[in-house]
């Protein structure tokens, strides 16, 4: 009798595991197409915009393509940043922009993005990986004076970059990155994914050194910090969740205020002039999953969304609506939502960027 | 009583065991599935939107006459969930091009046979031929499950009583589509009437659904063996019918023959519960109106008058393609119950949105962008 209750306590526990997987996986969800207004996929982005900078100031986007994430792109995958301008008029191009510097192109493919507002443009902190899945993260200048340009100021490697995704930045020098995982392969990813194994972290550089602010936790995703940078907001993809956290004054912590748990797996961040956050997210983690198996593969889509999350001020409360929502047919796999005025840049994990006006009305 | 090991009887006892338990889990697994617990809505609108005055106590049915601009509502729904403050009924409000006000007008209604206590409106239809009115109405009243039939007077706002259609087969009628002059198919969402039975039934995800017709004089089964039917509409221009299932969250389309039988078609999986539907003529485009978290529309239905209680409302239009075997579906609405609690109705015509709850509110909204949105 004793190994009856030992066998039947071991069956509920895997049922209520299998169960816990279904709803992670969202079976039973599905997207409802609906935009904010005119909507047009924008030429020469067809490798990725998985991150996107808003230069408010400057009314202009950065946007990275071409990453590599645990497994290799097809040879014609160049690694670019590119520059949308939001004042042209009538047009919607992006501009790729030059590097001057030393750095090895065939291995650059850059992840998340940040920008630091400096005196004569910003200071840009990219995070890029090699074709081997190899992580840095490469500080550049943008000056406004040559806007189609970027210099290459240093290049950073350090033990604690372990996995990065995204990252925020303090000043000039310093900044707080997310590692999502710890895993270099897509075998062990999986199973991080499937144990809901709390293997991501967050690393504050300081412009010399490293420090973890966050030891353990599922899936860092994206990070921002907001308009008063008192606060850190992060994604966790894996369990559909934003966090608040707050930033102590030596930013060697980082304080945990709240949870939002907004049921869609939400990727990175951008604030808009009020300082809402909006964000890019994978509503079915089913067909996102799928469909990021095989970056190069066009066959494939994948559901895409934009939130866009009000926090008091406190950040005990929020309200949530959702301008964009696709099945992929128009883009696959959003992962930000940049927004400008009344216009809105979409990308794109590994393939299009999206362009849409937004009637305030229906958002 | 043990078994020996490795008996016959003993492994087929095991394994009739392994059977049940597996048929258990696999009930519950998909019970808890249905009750949608890791769904939620992100609020947005087709354009602005306002609460319709004159309306708090639901407006769980909707029906238009697009030719005049008229969206008839069903009112006090929650008299039929044991609130005994409601006052069931119906309205009136005119759908114009520019609309100053937004208000509905109640309606009277008049005949010596017709029993207004014994009323509780829900889903509504209409046959509007020649100038006149034929309204019909499911009267959901626990002790009279019927279909009135009422003749709408427009300049008195009045509407007269003509008869009614009861069957002893009518346990829970939800809604109704009318087909031509006093023809009209109604749907019977489960066996047993509203109640603890009917909440079992419904739970154990049986289909003891139907689908009648009545042809002028008799009441025929026309449909039998449907998993919850919840929503009618119907396209007469294409002569389609279309029926949604409340809890297997799809609509089941079906070609109306001339002899007023149906020929199932196709399925529309929506994965969201649909609990009313209209249908757009000009497009034959279907706009529904769903539960979008079935377990929060439930907690509404067990305490209709308490506002703190809410339930997401959703509208999705599904767009048949030319092949009329594949679409595509939007969501012109959505909104946690903030605004509007528990959709239950909706209509649409030249770019007015009108959208029914269940136990509170009329929402109006304008569609700017119908081709998109």
């Amino acid at each position: 009798m004793f190994r009856t209750i030992v066998f039947t306590t071991i069956l509920i526990a895997i049922a209520g595991y299998v169960f816990n997987i279904m709803l992670a996986l969202d079976i039973n969800k599905r997207v409802y197409n609906h935009r904010p207004g005119a909507c047009r996929k924008i030429e020469g982005v067809q490798y990725g915009a998985e991150d996107i900078a808003v230069l408010e100031e400057e009314g202009i986007a950065i946007i990275t393509s071409g990453i590599v994430y645990l497994q290799p792109r097809k040879k014609e995958v160049k690694g670019q940043l590119f520059l949308y301008d939001f004042r042209q008029n009538g047009t919607w191009k992006v501009v790729p922009l030059k590097i001057n510097g030393e750095y090895d192109q065939e291995n650059f493919h850059p992840h998340g993005i940040s920008h630091f507002i400096t005196a004569k443009g910003a200071r840009l902190f990219v995070i890029s990986h090699t074709n081997d899945f190899k992580h840095s993260v490469m500080v550049f200048d943008w000056n406004r004076q040559n806007p189609l340009q970027v210099d290459l100021v240093r290049t950073i490697k350090d033990d604690k970059f372990i996995r990065p995704n995204d990252l925020a930045a303090i000043n000039e020098e310093s900044f707080i990155l997310t590692n999502d995982g710890y895993s270099q392969s897509k075998f062990f990813n999986l199973l991080e994914i499937l144990l809901f194994y709390p293997s991501g972290s967050a690393v504050y550089y300081d412009g010399t050194t490293s420090n973890f602010v966050i030891l353990k936790s599922v899936s860092p995703n994206g990070i921002i910090f907001n308009k008063e940078r008192t606060h850190a907001i992060i994604s966790h993809i894996n369990s559909e969740t934003v966090s608040v956290y707050k930033l102590d004054d030596n930013h060697h912590k980082l304080l945990h205020v709240v949870d939002v748990p907004i049921l869609t797996s939400a990727d990175n961040f951008c604030l808009d002039k009020s300082g809402a956050v909006w964000v890019g997210a994978h509503p079915i983690m089913k067909d996102a999953l799928s469909f990021l198996s095989d970056f190069d593969d066009t066959s494939a889509i994948a559901p895409s969304q934009v939130l866009r999350i009000v926090f008091s001020k406190d950040f005990k409360s929020w309200e949530i609506t959702e301008p964009f929502a696709d099945d992929g047919r128009l883009i696959s796999a959003s992962s930000v939502a940049a927004p400008f005025g009344n216009q809105l840049l979409i990308g794109s994990v590994c393939r299009e960027l999206v362009h849409c006006y937004i009637r305030p009305e229906t958002v | 009583m043990l078994r020996p090991p490795n008996s016959l009887s003993g492994m087929l006892h095991r394994a009739a065991v392994w059977l049940v338990m597996a048929f258990l889990c696999s009930t519950v697994i998909r019970f808890i599935l249905m009750l949608d617990i890791n769904k939620r809505v992100y609020n947005h609108t087709p354009g602005p939107c306002r609460v319709v005055d004159g309306i708090s106590d639901g407006a769980a049915g909707l029906e238009i006459i697009s030719e005049l601009g008229l969206v008839f509502i069903s009112t006090g729904l929650a008299g039929a969930y044991g609130n005994t403050t409601s006052r069931p009924g119906l309205a009136v409000f005119q759908l114009q091009k520019e609309m100053a006000k937004h208000e509905v007008k109640p309606i009277k209604i008049e005949g010596e046979r017709f029993n207004q206590n014994e009323f509780i409106p829900l889903g509504l239809s209409s046959y509007y031929s020649k100038g006149r009115i034929s309204l019909y109405v499911v009267n959901t009243h626990p002790n009279r499950q019927c279909v009135e039939i009422f003749t709408y007077h427009k300049e008195k706002n009045l509407l007269f009583y003509r008869k009614s259609v009861c069957d002893p087969r009518f346990s829970s009628i939800s809604d109704i589509v009318v087909i031509g002059a006093d023809r009209f198919f109604v749907s019977n969402l489960a066996y047993m009437s509203r109640g603890y039975l009917q909440t079992a039934e419904l739970m154990m995800q049986s289909s003891f659904g139907a689908l009648y017709f009545f042809d002028g004089r008799n009441v025929s089964l026309q449909e039998s063996q449907l998993s919850s039917p919840s929503a009618l509409a119907i396209d007469r221009r294409r002569q389609l019918i279309y029926a949604g299932s409340m809890l297997n969250e799809n609509i089941r389309v079906y070609k109306l023959e001339r002899d007023f039988s149906l020929t199932f078609r196709t399925q529309i999986s929506l994965l969201s519960s649909p609990a009313g539907m209209h249908v757009d003529e000009e497009t034959g485009d279907i706009w529904v109106a769903l539960h979008p978290v079935l377990y929060q529309a439930f907690l509404v239905t067990l305490s209709p008058n308490d506002e703190r209680i809410r339930s997401p409302s959703q509208v999705l239009r599904v767009r048949m393609q030319e092949d009329g075997v594949s679409w595509v579906i939007t969501e012109p609405y959505a909104n946690d119950g903030a605004t509007i609690s528990a959709s239950n109705a909706v209509v649409y015509d030249k770019e007015h949105l009108v959208v029914g709850s269940m136990f509170s509110r009329l929402l109006h909204c304008d569609v700017l962008n119908p081709s998109i949105t």
